[in-house]
């Protein structure tokens, strides 16, 4: 049996998850179907065309600064990217994170940097040979930092900002994720517990980006 | 593991390097169309989640979009529409805006639209206006207001059966008008 008017309800997305998958199934064995199906989505878009405009999407690349293109492109490309995973996360960010901790928060601050533009990478270092593998992403601007472990957490989270060493916090999560807030010069990991001179990871958050980074 | 959890660097992985270039190039010429659709469901800054996670779906997973079932625009547009419906469902709560006349806001030529190009535009309002009335009222509430199926059929006071007819026949009657519109231009 061919697809019903659940063809065109399917376009606008207002098919409840069974339905939907009912209709994938039906569309992938079903040339004419899948016709149908295409052709709805497309009317469904182009209806758009009578939208009030809600303005630009924070974050277009189109919105980059000047410095970020060229030479900066492929790391640009590769943070926008990035960010977008960043501002989906956040919300699971906010489950995992100890809400006490001053020091780290789940916000916006990727969509933010997100419209700036201004991404670098940079591995975490082991300090011990069991260390898991990990990297940090920030903002050149210091607005944030996030902090990714190869590995399920939890660990010990430290930063150092003008000079000190503070807890940040626990990382949770299976890989450990932790989004720090603010100006960060280094980040530290360790053992649940564990001192920040025993760190397993380290790294430093150059102002300007390390080269070699994507 | 990192990787294939956040994917910041792809490249490592092969094919999936030409994502990140086709990310840029979708978020250009489809995000702000996309926002709008999100956002006539959703306040914007949940339209702008809303967005990201779309996009995040196919970036994470782009074997989930078939091209033989329209194009990346009109596939991104379904999923926007259904993240967005889903947000609000359960938030289980009616967006709290003003909104103007439905009628109003999609014949108004003050309305600053997301589309600029007037011939698309008096295209899509003459098959809209060529609608029966109570199935360009049900297909304005559920595109333009951003109603779910369930709220127009409280709203009207219809059964829910009844307002899923009328918005598939609204959609079929458009479907054809725009697919017979793109025949004619392309002979």
């Amino acid at each position: 049996m061919h697809l019903d008017e659940r063809a065109e309800l399917y376009a606008l997305g207002d098919l409840d998850e069974r339905e939907r998958r009912d209709v994938e199934r039906h569309a992938a064995s079903c040339p004419a179907c899948a016709q149908r199906l295409a052709e709805s989505c497309e009317t469904a878009y182009a209806l758009s065309a009578l939208l009030p405009d809600a303005g630009e999407p924070p974050g277009l690349p189109g919105q980059a600064p000047a410095r970020v293109r060229g030479t900066w492109s492929a790391l640009a490309a590769v943070a926008i990217a990035a960010a977008v995973v960043l501002a989906i996360v956040t919300g699971i960010l906010l489950q995992r994170l100890d809400a006490q901790r001053s020091e780290i928060a789940a916000l916006r601050a990727p969509q933010i940097a997100l419209a700036q533009g201004h991404f670098a990478h940079v591995p975490l270092r082991a300090q011990a040979v069991a260390a898991p593998r990990g990297k940090v992403i920030y903002a050149l601007d210091r607005s944030w930092c996030y902090v990714l472990i190869d590995a399920a957490g939890p660990y010990q989270l430290w930063v150092r900002r003008g000079g000190g060493w503070r807890d940040a916090g626990t990382v949770r999560g299976n890989p450990a994720y932790a989004l720090v807030r603010g100006a960060v010069e280094e980040v530290a990991v360790s053992a649940p517990g564990a001192p920040q001179s025993s760190a397993l990871l380290r790294a430093s958050l150059p102002a300007v980006a390390p080269s070699g980074v994507r | 593991m990192l990787e294939s959890a956040i994917r910041p660097s792809r490249s490592e992985e092969g094919e999936s390097a030409l994502h990140e270039p086709r990310l840029e190039q979708i978020y250009r010429e489809h995000g702000r169309r996309l926002l709008a659709i999100a956002a006539a469901i959703v306040p914007r800054d949940e339209a702008v989640d809303v967005l990201h996670d779309a996009l995040l779906t196919w970036w994470s997973r782009p074997r989930l979009y078939d091209p033989t079932r329209g194009s990346i625009g009109a596939w991104l547009a379904m999923v926007v529409r259904r993240k967005a419906l889903d947000r609000r469902r359960a938030a289980q709560r009616r967006v709290v805006r003003e909104r103007r006349s439905l009628e109003e806001r999609v014949i108004d030529p003050e309305d600053e639209l997301v589309a600029r190009d007037p011939v698309e535009i008096a295209h899509l309002r003459r098959s809209m206006d060529a609608l029966p009335a109570e199935q360009r009222q049900a297909l304005q509430r559920a595109y333009f207001g951003g109603e779910t199926h369930v709220e127009i059929a409280v709203a009207l006071g219809l059964p829910l059966g009844t307002v899923k007819k009328r918005i598939a026949l609204a959609m079929r009657r458009l479907r054809r008008d725009l697919m017979e519109g793109d025949d004619r231009a392309s002979r």
